[in-house]
């Protein structure tokens, strides 16, 4: 039986177990205390906290990004009552000096100032051609429309960078935090 | 099971991580261990730091033997990804305990075996170093298999089980191994 309690401890070997006794002193123990945390892993991030760090991350992204989309819809939409002021100020200092319709109101006075000439259809021309310098005007303030909507487009995209800067920088923290406890386990090696 | 106080045997099949059908023990805490979960990397370690611990003790001094268990878990956690078989793991853990074993013996003082903290001790104590010096002289497979089975109190199958041997390789070089270390202690093997 000597031979199965080298193998399996099973029978007895004065022997051996004599030998164990001797040699027992440098088997490996734990520290009972420590047995939560048998190994030290100085630097790193814990495992459990690194989901919540990137959910952090996420949600700052998230509110950055609506952040900058709301602002895109804001000044795109209902804007302030300021804001319209200006925009339209500004569009109407476009505008105005293109609007070569004051010709065309002087001539149709001269035009209706003449009793020879068939004046009840002058004035009604006149009238049309009034209509008609409105329409025109309005041509004109939708072509000139680019204008304000790209001030409006440049605002809108510079909150848009702004929020994806944010973002960006915020996940860089978060990469470089945690190369940077990679970097130093590396090096404490 | 061998008295390892705070150990579990993750081949008893009493560890924590429960396995799925098609995905043994090993390989749950191992693929756990890999995604940066401590706490299953910490029962590998439970798990095979006997094993580890007793590959050391074989080649290095008593003294060094539980802070290079420590390094060779801690290079072990940095490299898991590198682990083609989880279910090998215990064999991979072994090479590495190995390398680090010679890489601190290349580093080592000559003479420097005797433990501090037996040196001048009883009588009992100098014939346990004695003992464990003469089980180093052996050739490196019965000195590894020795170390684990009579320091470390694992049984044959738990040898072969975390080494990554098969059982006839473990049961030679027990064998073997013991009549060798009768002969360099002048045993006459009375028991058998």
């Amino acid at each position: 039986m000597k031979n199965d309690y080298l193998w399996d401890k099973t029978g007895t070997d004065p022997e051996i177990e004599r030998l164990e006794g001797l040699l027992a002193e440098f088997r490996y123990s734990v520290d009972p205390a420590a047995a939560s945390n048998v190994i030290e892993f100085p630097g790193r991030v814990r495992s459990d906290l690194k989901p919540w760090i990137f959910s952090i991350a996420a949600c700052i992204a998230v509110a950055a990004s609506a952040l900058g989309l709301w602002s895109f819809y804001l000044t795109g939409g209902d804007a302030a009552a300021s804001d319209v002021a200006q925009v339209q100020t500004e569009t109407e200092e476009v505008v105005l000096p293109v609007i070569p319709l004051a010709e065309p109101e002087t001539k149709t006075k001269v035009t209706a100032v003449n009793p020879r000439s068939p004046t009840a259809a002058r004035p009604q021309k006149a009238s049309l051609r009034s209509r008609s310098g409105r329409a025109v005007q309005q041509r004109i303030k939708e072509a000139h429309a680019p204008s304000a909507l790209t001030k409006e487009e440049r605002f809108a995209y510079n909150q848009l960078m702004l929020a994806l800067s944010i973002t960006s920088s915020n996940l860089q923290t978060v990469r470089r935090s945690i190369d940077g406890n990679e970097i130093s386990d590396t090096e404490k090696r | 099971m061998p008295d390892h106080a705070g150990a579990i045997y993750l081949f008893s099949r009493t560890a924590a991580a429960p396995a799925s059908e098609n995905m043994s023990v090993e390989e749950v805490l191992v693929a756990r261990a890999r995604s940066g979960d401590e706490d299953a990397f910490n029962e590998i370690y439970r798990s095979f730091a006997p094993m580890v611990h007793g590959i050391l003790l074989s080649r290095v001094p008593y003294d060094d033997a539980k802070d290079l268990a420590q390094e060779v878990f801690l290079s072990a956690f940095k490299n898991i990804g590198s682990v083609r078989d989880p279910r090998a793991i215990g064999g991979w853990l072994a090479r590495i305990a190995r390398n680090r074993a010679v890489e601190h013996y290349r580093s080592a003082k000559p003479g420097d075996e005797l433990p501090a903290e037996v040196r001048g001790r009883d009588e009992r104590k100098s014939e346990a170093v004695e003992v464990l010096d003469a089980i180093r002289r052996l050739p490196e497979a019965y000195r590894e298999t020795l170390v684990l089975r009579l320091v470390e109190g694992m049984t044959g199958n738990e040898i072969a089980d975390r080494t990554g041997l098969t059982p006839e390789s473990v049961r030679v070089n027990l064998h073997r191994g013991m009549e060798m270390l009768r002969k360099q202690l002048g045993i006459s093997g009375a028991g058998k």
